[in-house]
C-alpha cells in the first residue's frame, strides 16, 4: 500500500515537473520568437503624415493650403456591386472608367486592398458612403489647393508625386522651398486586438509629425491680380503670342507680382503640356533689344566714359563693322546728338558710340556686374540663365549689337534687377520671393540679402534723369499718366531662329521704374510677336503705363510735382 | 476541509480578487472600442474643418470675389483722383 502510494505521488510530481520545464522551455526560451510573433500580429505601427506647410501672400493670406481628399479603395475579397447601384457608384468617381476597368481586370486576384479613386471630397466620400457597397473604403489623402489659381501659378508651382508616391513639390517656391514645407512625419506604435482596436493598456509609443512651416512670401495679391487682368486684356489688344508682367519692389528687391501668359492651373497641373510649368521670367533666355541700353549707358556714365551733354561723333548714318553695316532701327539718324537724346531717340548708333567709348573689357565686366550670366539665386526652382561667351570670344560685331541688347541673351528677371540697381542709387539687389516662416504663430524672417554696389549713385540719377527725358519727350509720351514721372525705356528686339532673325517676329518690351524720384516698384513688361503692331512704344510701353496707374492709385502714390517739368 | 478560518478567508480573499479581476479586465477591454471611436469622431470633424477653411480661402480669393461680382452684373468702377496737379491742369492756358 505505502509503495503505491509513492508511486502515485512520484507520479504526480513527475507530472508536475513535466508541466513546469514545458512551461519553462514556452515562456523563456521560446519567449523572443513569441513575443516577436505577437507583436507582427497585435502590433501596428503606423506612418502619421506630417501637414504640408502653407504659402501665403504678404497680407498672410494662403497661396496655397492643404485641403482634405479621400482615396477609395476596394477589399476584392469582400467586394459586392449590385447592378442597380453600380451606376450610382461609377457616377460619383471621377475617372468612371478607369475605375471600372480597375475593377474589372482585377476581379479573383488575391488583394486585400486595391485603390479605385484619388482625390475625392468630402461631400462625395458622404455620398459613396450612403450606398453601403461591402469591401468599399477610405483613406485620407492630403491635397493642395490654390485659391488664387492661375495668376499665382508661376510663383507657386505645385505638389505631385515622385517615383515613391510621397508628395513632392515641383517648380515656384513648392519645388525650391520643398524641405522646408514638407516637415517630417511622425510615427504611431500601438497593439491593436483582433478587430483593430488599440489595447489600452497595451505598449503605445508617438512619435510626433513635425508640420512643415508656413512660408511668407513677398507677392502682393492685389498687384498680382492687377497684372493678371491688364496683361490678359492686353494680350488680346495687340494680339501678342504670349506675355510676360514682373513688378518688383524698388527698395528691397521683393517680388509683388509676377505672371506670365498663357500660363496654367497650378490645382489641375495634369490638364496642361507639361512645357507650360516653367516660368518663362526665370527661366527663359529673349534678347532685350534697346532695354538693354539703360545698362550699357549706366556703365559708360560711371565708368566716366561718356556724360550726358558728350557728343556722338559717328551719328551721321550707319556704320561699318566687320563688313557688316550697322544702321539705326528707322533709318533716321541725328548727327551731333549728345547721350541723352541717343537714349531719347534709342539711337543704335549712339550706342555703338557709347560701347567704343568704354571698351570692350570694360563694356563686358560691367555687364557681369549687372549680373548678366548668372543665376539671380531668386528662391524658385526653375531658375537657369543664358550663357554670356567668354571675353575672347565677343568679336567687334557682338560688341557692338550688344551695346543695343541684339545678341545677348538675358532672362527677363535679370532685366529688371539690373534696372533696379538704377533705381536703386546703384545697389543691385538680389530678388527674393519669401520673406520669412511662420510655425505656431511664431514668425522668422529671414536675414536681408546684401545688395552690390554696380555703379554709383551719380551714375544712377544722370541715367534716371536721361530716362524720365525719353519718358517725357519720346514716342511714349502719349501714353503717361499724368501727374507722375517715370524712368523708363522702350525695347524691340527681333527674335533669333535657327541662326538668324526672323524678320516679322518681335519681343516688344517697356521697362522702369516710378516714381523716379522715389521709387516705389520697377516694372518689365514683355510682349511676344505682338501683331496689332511690332514695336514697344506702341503695345508694352501702353500696357505698362496702364498697370501703373492702377500700382499709383493701390500703393497711394502721391503724383509727383516734378513731372510738370 | 480548511484547517482554520485563516485558509478559509485567503481562499475566499483569492477567488474575489480574481472575480474583480474579470469584472475590471471586461469593462476596460471595452475602452479601446470607445478610445476608437471618439479618434474617429475628433478625426471626421478635424477633417471638416480643414475643409470648411480650404473653402473660405477659395471663396475669399480675389479671384472668385471678382467672379461672383461680374456673374451679378456688377462692373468695375471707374475711378479718377482728382489731385492739384490734374486739376491745375485743367486751367493752364494753352
Amino acid at each position: 500500500m505505502n509503495r503505491r502510494l509513492q508511486w502515485i505521488k512520484l507520479l504526480f510530481v513527475g507530472w508536475f515537473l513535466f508541466l513546469v520545464i514545458r512551461l519553462f522551455y514556452w515562456q523563456v526560451i521560446k519567449n523572443p520568437e513569441l513575443e516577436k510573433d505577437a507583436r507582427a500580429q497585435y502590433g501596428s505601427s503606423d506612418i502619421i503624415p506630417a501637414p504640408r506647410g502653407e504659402i501665403r501672400s504678404a497680407d498672410g493670406f494662403p497661396l496655397v493650403t492643404n485641403s482634405q481628399k479621400y482615396l477609395a479603395f476596394i477589399d476584392p475579397h469582400v467586394f459586392r456591386l449590385d447592378a442597380d447601384i453600380s451606376k450610382k457608384l461609377f457616377d460619383l468617381l471621377p475617372a468612371t472608367s478607369g475605375a471600372q476597368k480597375i475593377i474589372t481586370e482585377n476581379r479573383g486576384l488575391p488583394l486585400n486592398w486595391l485603390p479605385i479613386a484619388h482625390g475625392l471630397s468630402p461631400d462625395t466620400k458622404a455620398r459613396i458612403e450612403q450606398l453601403q457597397v461591402p469591401g468599399l473604403g477610405f483613406e485620407e489623402e492630403q491635397d493642395r489647393i490654390y485659391p488664387e489659381g492661375s495668376p499665382s501659378a508661376y510663383f507657386t508651382g505645385f505638389v505631385g508625386k515622385n517615383e515613391t508616391g510621397d508628395m513632392q513639390g515641383y517648380f515656384g517656391l513648392e519645388g525650391y522651398w520643398d524641405r522646408i514645407l514638407s516637415g517630417k512625419p511622425g510615427k504611431l506604435n500601438q497593439q491593436l486586438d483582433a478587430y483593430n482596436r488599440p489595447i489600452v493598456i497595451g505598449d503605445q509609443n508617438i512619435i510626433p509629425p513635425q508640420p512643415g512651416q508656413n512660408l511668407i512670401t513677398s507677392v502682393d495679391r492685389s498687384v498680382e491680380y492687377i497684372v493678371f487682368k491688364q496683361l490678359e486684356a492686353g494680350l488680346v489688344k495687340y494680339q501678342a503670342k504670349s506675355g510676360t508682367v514682373t513688378v518688383m519692389d524698388s527698395k528691397t528687391g521683393h517680388l509683388l507680382a509676377m505672371v506670365s501668359l498663357p500660363g496654367y492651373d497650378p490645382g489641375h497641373f495634369t490638364d496642361y503640356p507639361p512645357d507650360i510649368y516653367k516660368n518663362p521670367i526665370v527661366s527663359e533666355g529673349y534678347e532685350p533689344g534697346s532695354t538693354f541700353k539703360t545698362i550699357v549707358m549706366s556703365s559708360a556714365l560711371d565708368a566716366g566714359a561718356v556724360t550726358p551733354q558728350t557728343i556722338c561723333e559717328i551719328c551721321s548714318g550707319p556704320v561699318q563693322i566687320s563688313g557688316d553695316y550697322l544702321r539705326s532701327y528707322n533709318n533716321v539718324y541725328y548727327p551731333g546728338c549728345n547721350m541723352s537724346d541717343v537714349i531719347l531717340h534709342s539711337d543704335n548708333i549712339g550706342m555703338v558710340f557709347v560701347s567704343r567709348k568704354l571698351g570692350k573689357e570694360k563694356m563686358l565686366a560691367y555687364i557681369r556686374k549687372f549680373g548678366f550670366g548668372q543665376l539671380t539665386g531668386v528662391d524658385l526652382q526653375e531658375e537657369s540663365t543664358p550663357v554670356l561667351r567668354p571675353d575672347n570670344q565677343w568679336y567687334d560685331i557682338d560688341w557692338a549689337t550688344a551695346a543695343f541688347g541684339q545678341g545677348i541673351a538675358v532672362t527677363r528677371l535679370q532685366m529688371v534687377t539690373a534696372v533696379n540697381a538704377i533705381a536703386n542709387g546703384g545697389q543691385l539687389i538680389p530678388p527674393r520671393v519669401a520673406i520669412g516662416t511662420e510655425v505656431d504663430g511664431k514668425i522668422k524672417l529671414f536675414p536681408p540679402v546684401k545688395a552690390k554696389k554696380v555703379i554709383s549713385a551719380e551714375a544712377a540719377a544722370l541715367m534716371t534723369r536721361m530716362m524720365v527725358n525719353a519718358v517725357n519727350h519720346g514716342e511714349v509720351r502719349y501714353y503717361r499718366v499724368p501727374g507722375f514721372s517715370v524712368a523708363a525705356k522702350t525695347g524691340t528686339a527681333q527674335i533669333p531662329i535657327a541662326g538668324h532673325y526672323d524678320p516679322d517676329k518681335f519681343i516688344a518690351s517697356f521697362i522702369g521704374f516710378a516714381p523716379a524720384a522715389n521709387p516705389k516698384f520697377t516694372m518689365l513688361v514683355t510682349l511676344n510677336h505682338p501683331q496689332s503692331s511690332p514695336w514697344g512704344s506702341t503695345t508694352a510701353a501702353p500696357l505698362w503705363f496702364g498697370i501703373a496707374e492702377k500700382l499709383f492709385r493701390y500703393f497711394q502714390i502721391p503724383p509727383d510735382s516734378s513731372a510738370l517739368h | 476541509m480548511f484547517k482554520n478560518k485563516l485558509t478559509l478567508y485567503t481562499y475566499i480573499g483569492i477567488a474575489v480578487l480574481l472575480l474583480l479581476q474579470v469584472y475590471i479586465s471586461s469593462i476596460r477591454s471595452s475602452d479601446g472600442d470607445r478610445i476608437t471611436d471618439l479618434d474617429s469622431k475628433i478625426n471626421r470633424l478635424n477633417s471638416q474643418n480643414r475643409e470648411l477653411q480650404a473653402q473660405i480661402y477659395l471663396h475669399t480669393s480675389i479671384a472668385s470675389i471678382q467672379d461672383f461680382a461680374q456673374s451679378r452684373h456688377m462692373v468695375p468702377a471707374v475711378i479718377e483722383n482728382l489731385g492739384s496737379v490734374t486739376v491745375a491742369s485743367l486751367f493752364t492756358k494753352p
